[in-house]
């Protein structure tokens, strides 16, 4: 048994830490695309290419940015960042449209609509910069 | 309101899809419903915790996890969500908006080349 971790081991030891650290400092100073970064660095880690390996490192990307969406969420609401009253009624939505968006997952062809979504987040940067 | 509430909707679902908000909700707020940045990014997040909240409620039944990997990241995602919360309250909210619309131009942007280079990995498997 290997006591002293491996080259390999402590390189994604530090990729792993390292993507969570710029995740969070992302979710934090912008209140989204921590995700982005982590989806690529588990898939990076994932030697699982399947449509079931991709599907179950979006679901641990979540896992790992909720609780830093906590952490950031208190932190703004803590410096009077946070507009409880506007965002009451979205919460039915959000999480209906989550639940139903987990569903849909694996049981549509979705990349058409990657690609659509992808050239949207690309029009709206553009849009937030030039405004 | 209503119009909101369906746009609202139609972001969760794309979230849990796989397709990541990507911010849309904020970039809604501030285009069209002339929410301040800061407090649209404030809203985003909490809007975020419900709709990957209610997504990661069907994901543990039916998605492979590893919690080492979940515990060690999100411990350092939780050690850099502290400094960058603290720099958005000292940073001028133009330069965030600015900073935001960048972040969604390369995510945008790799996420349509990735699609790509994924595809051709799927070929040369087969």
């Amino acid at each position: 048994m290997q006591i002293i971790p491996s080259r390999r081991a402590k390189a994604r030891l530090l990729l792993l830490a390292a993507s969570g650290a710029a995740a969070g400092f992302l979710n934090g100073l912008l209140g989204a695309g921590g995700g982005i970064i982590l989806i690529y660095a588990l898939s990076a880690l994932n030697p699982d290419k399947s449509p079931n390996g991709v599907r179950d490192n979006f679901a641990s990307t979540i896992a790992c940015i909720l609780p830093v969406t906590i952490l950031s969420a208190l932190l703004y609401a803590r410096d009077g960042r946070m507009d409880l009253s506007a965002v009451s009624p979205l919460v039915l939505p959000a999480a209906v449209g989550g639940l139903a968006g987990a569903y849909l997952l694996g049981r549509i062809n979705t990349a058409l609509l990657k690609k659509l979504f992808a050239l949207l987040v690309i029009y709206s940067g553009i849009s937030m910069i030039l405004r | 309101m209503a119009f909101v509430v369906l746009i609202s909707f139609l972001i969760a679902v794309l979230s849990g899809m796989g397709m990541g908000s990507g911010g849309l909700l904020v970039v809604f707020l501030t285009l069209f419903a002339d929410v301040p940045q800061i407090r649209a990014q404030g809203i985003n997040l909490l809007f975020f915790l419900f709709s990957s909240g209610a997504s990661m409620l069907r994901h543990v039944n039916t998605r492979t996890l590893s919690l080492p990997v979940i515990a060690i990241v999100s411990t350092a995602g939780l050690l850099g969500a502290v400094p960058g919360s603290y720099a958005a309250l000292l940073l001028p909210e133009k330069l965030v908006r600015t900073l935001f619309g960048a972040m969604l131009a390369i995510s945008g942007t790799v996420s349509l080349f990735r699609g790509k280079e994924s595809k051709f990995h799927e070929k040369n498997a087969k």
